[in-house]
């Protein structure tokens, strides 16, 4: 799985930070088409702002990211622009538009890039809203609803252009456990329906196993990335001590 | 040996200035990168019209016009009340009791009506955006509108901008009527003028270019305080107290620039001659 | 969306554009639609205090303002503009037949014919002018400053006439400027210089000695008449006479016979002689005092000149003073 399919994203050498912090240096990885990615670290490591650089809303110091083949770092602002649209971003808090209905926020990214016509864009809006269980809420403006709703209707709005790459920053955030596995099975849907191919930000352990395919693990201490794999496999058989405890503490809080 | 050791005074002093220049050269590239961003999706929603969102045009020119219309109405009367009583004073002692027409008619259409009303829409319409944008920062919604592919200039920005190029010259209007209104009222109640004398004085006076001058103030003003709260939106922190900050930020600033743009218009007004 | 109150809204913007274009109409773009004449008019005075867009009155009525204030650089004088507005002039009836601008035009050259001029007045207190246009000159006086030939056709030329202010600066002014011109230096240099040359005359000792040798001349002259008058009392003469005539009765005997015996003799000749000799003495005396006495005046007035000068040298250029008269004085508040 991993070697037959070719890079939809590639990291080379990501330097990466804030003003002058450095955060990450050298950073060397790849997503494949079709697999769930998990990008793991503790609170403070930089996965948030790796995850920026990743979707091109950071300038990284050094290195380059290719989305699509297509370099995200060296591109001009159209041309960015036109490589954001091809995929998807759920954010912490959903970042729906207070202003606007859930409906209206899910056709907006419809009325600005496709010709279709507004009852076609009505009811795409209506399909992707019910993809996330969100039937019946069309109508609701963001500040009416539960957290875990609007992380789901971020999703449907990501999920608006159908695109082939999905990027989650922190899904499970703040969401009850219950909440936060529905929405690992609905990521997990959304692979085996769609077949996007889908990054994850979080620090959440229990989801990690559930819907990793691969893993990478971020050290703050190190500024790399210390450990690759299959979320199972690192947990037994990790070279580094740190990464096998900080794995196996999931099982613990399970117990 | 105290702490305040001479030394860390003037140290902490050089570097308080140094500071302030680092952000007042942040504050200069940004504005600069924001008009430069303005111009551009300007032109291209000039190209593309349909582009605009309308509907949120619409909404702040409600916000910041109709809702306005009020406190603006009050504050144009009361002020033109003032001037007038104040005026009243004076030419009273030349027997120039007339004159009070001249001046609150001067004096409010070129530059208090203007003035006011973006104090006003500075307080409301400018606070407003700040604070919107500010929040949209906290909660990514400015990110989620980035990887989505859409600029923020275009869907934050130029609504506000054209909301407020059309709200400010017809709030303008009503200030400058409300104004007179409120000198009328004290020319024919405390001076005792005939009415028709006052208004006769007042449109012999005044002319459609004294209007037009005060307008185009306005609009100045429009767009400073469009932009300088947009500005201070994008530059919020991203957490409740960046986003009171910088409302604050944003009010205090506008502020200053209308009144150096007031001074650098009044000069250019005089220097052209009128 | 949070929708505008789109009611709301449209009042709003829709009575705003109301107001407006009703302040521009009010402000003035009503005049875009009056009819109006077009005045000119020349100054030779300064213009000090007009401005592009004070009043013109006719009569007091403000009937229009001046739209252009230019220099005329050959003939050094200031041309004015001024538009009128035709709605101020009225005949009373219902309604003017033909071109309203030419009828106006006619009216007002037959105007300018029975003395219509214009002139700058003062605005109140605070120096700013007007143009006030009144009959300010006689019918059929001629018009100070000609109509400039290079004058647009379709505009009225209303020849100036001086103000009212300009009139008196003019005559201050050439009054100062002849008062300046009188050299009082020299003026009192001479005068001090005639009454030194007088005081020495008069102080001069030949002088003194003069009237007294004239003095004395006259009190000898007086004594020697006296003496005459003594010596020729008219008893005497009438006893020289009758003497005489005794004399010459004896004598005319004598002659009667002297004649008859010489023929002639020149004797009544001889006595008018003395007679006309006697009488021309008295003239010269009665003479002589009335020359002695103008002098005596004369020389007294010379006094009083002097004197009177020398306590008053500016009297030479005043006069005598007249009589103080006293002038209410203004009442102090």
């Amino acid at each position: 799985m991993k070697n037959n399919k070719k890079p939809i994203v590639e990291v080379r050498n990501l330097t990466i930070g804030y003003d002058r912090t450095t955060v990450m240096e050298e950073l060397n990885f790849c997503v494949h088409t079709g697999e769930i990615f998990v990008i793991l670290g503790g609170s403070g490591c930089g996965k948030s702002t790796l995850l920026k650089h990743l979707i091109g809303l950071y300038e990284p110091f050094r290195g380059d990211i290719k989305i699509f083949g297509e370099s995200i770092v060296r591109s001009d602002e159209d041309e960015k622009r036109e490589l954001m649209r091809q995929f998807g971003v759920t954010y912490q808090g959903g970042a729906l538009f207070g202003s606007l209905t859930l409906e209206e926020n899910v056709s907006l990214p419809l009325e600005e890039y496709t010709t279709l016509s507004k009852d076609e864009i009505k009811q795409r809006a209506y399909d992707k809203l019910a993809l996330v269980d969100l039937q019946g809420y069309e109508q609701y403006m963001p500040s009416e609803i539960s957290g875990g709703m609007k992380k789901r209707a971020g999703l449907a709005r990501a999920m608006a252009l159908d695109p082939k790459l999905l990027f989650f920053d922190e899904p499970s955030a703040g969401l009850d456990p219950i909440t936060s596995a529905e929405l690992d099975r609905l990521i997990l849907r959304l692979r085996k329906d769609l077949g996007t191919t889908i990054v994850i930000v979080t620090h959440e352990l229990d989801s990690i196993f559930t819907v990793a395919d691969r893993v990478i693990m971020l050290d703050k201490r190190t500024k790399s990335i210390i450990a690759e794999g299959e979320p199972h496999y690192l947990k037994k058989n990790s070279e580094n001590e740190w990464v096998r405890d900080f794995l196996n503490r999931s099982n613990l809080k399970q117990v | 040996m105290s702490i305040f050791s001479e030394e860390n005074v003037f140290n902490d002093f050089i570097e308080k200035i140094g500071k302030a220049a680092q952000k007042i050269c942040k504050d200069m590239r940004d504005l600069t990168l924001l008009v430069g961003d303005i111009t551009r999706t300007s032109w291209y929603v000039i190209k593309h019209p349909s582009k605009l969102r309308w509907r949120d045009v619409g909404y702040y020119m409600d916000l910041c016009g109709s809702q306005a219309l009020p406190i603006v109405i009050m504050i144009c009367f009361l002020m033109g009340l003032i001037l007038a009583f104040q005026a009243a004073v004076q030419a009273r002692k030349f027997g120039g009791e007339i004159f009070v027409a001249d001046a609150v008619g001067f004096s409010i259409l070129k530059e208090l009506g203007p003035l006011m009303v973006a104090m006003i829409a500075t307080g409301r319409a400018g606070s407003a955006f700040a604070a919107e944008i500010g929040t949209m920062k906290v909660n990514e919604e400015i990110s989620a509108l980035e990887t989505m592919g859409f600029s923020p200039t275009r869907f934050l920005v130029i609504p506000k901008l054209v909301a407020m190029l059309i709200a400010m010259p017809v709030l303008t209007v009503f200030g400058d009527v409300s104004g007179l209104f409120g000198g009328f009222i004290v020319g024919i109640t405390m001076l005792g003028l005939p009415g028709m004398a006052y208004y006769t004085r007042t449109i012999a006076v005044l002319h459609p270019s004294t209007m037009a001058l005060g307008l185009i103030k306005s609009i100045v003003f429009g767009i400073l305080i469009a932009i300088v709260g947009c500005l201070r939106g994008f530059q919020s922190e991203s957490d409740a107290q960046g986003v009171g900050r910088s409302t604050t930020s944003s009010v205090v600033t506008s502020i200053f620039m209308i009144v150096i743009a007031d001074s650098v218009l009044t000069m250019l007004y005089t220097f052209l001659g009128y | 969306m949070i929708e505008a109150n789109k009611f709301r809204l449209g009042l709003f913007v829709l009575i705003g554009i109301a107001l407006f274009l009703a302040c521009l109409f009010v402000f003035g773009l009503s005049d875009m639609f009056t009819k109006k004449a077009r005045f000119v008019s020349v100054f030779r005075e300064s213009v000090q205090g007009l401005n592009i867009g004070s009043s013109v009155k006719y009569k007091g009525v403000p009937v229009g303002t001046v739209k252009k204030i230019s220099i005329l650089v050959d003939e050094k004088l200031i041309l004015v503009d001024m538009d009128i507005d035709l709605s101020f002039f009225t005949t009373g009836k219902s309604k003017v037949q033909g071109n309203l601008l030419q009828k106006f035009y006619q009216f007002c050259r037959s105007e300018r014919d029975k003395g219509l001029r214009c002139r700058l007045e003062y605005a109140g207190i605070t120096g700013l002018k007007f143009v006030e246009i009144d009959y300010f000159a006689q019918p059929g006086e001629p018009v100070a400053i000609p109509r400039p030939d290079y004058l647009r056709k379709d505009v009225f030329y209303v020849p100036s006439s001086p103000g009212v202010f300009s009139d008196i600066l003019k005559l201050i002014n050439v009054s100062l400027e002849r008062i300046s011109k009188i050299d009082f230096e020299n003026i009192s240099n001479q005068m001090s210089s005639t009454l030194g040359e007088m005081k020495k005359i008069v102080s001069d000792p030949k002088l003194k000695k003069a009237i007294e040798q004239l003095k004395n001349m006259s009190s000898n002259l007086e004594k020697s008449s006296e003496s005459i008058a003594k010596v020729l009392t008219e008893k005497r003469l009438r006893q020289i006479f009758n003497r005489v005539e005794d004399s010459l009765n004896s004598l005319d005997a004598l002659a009667k016979r002297v004649t008859s015996q010489l023929g002639q003799a020149k004797l009544p000749a001889t006595s008018k002689a003395f007679r006309e000799a006697a009488e021309s003495v008295n003239d010269t005396k009665q003479m002589l005092g009335n020359t002695l006495m103008k002098l005596d005046q004369a020389i007294d007035a010379l006094t009083e000149l002097v004197n009177y000068l020398n306590d008053d040298p500016s009297s030479l250029l005043k006069g005598k003073k007249k009589p103080k008269i006293d002038f209410p004085e203004p009442q102090k508040k």
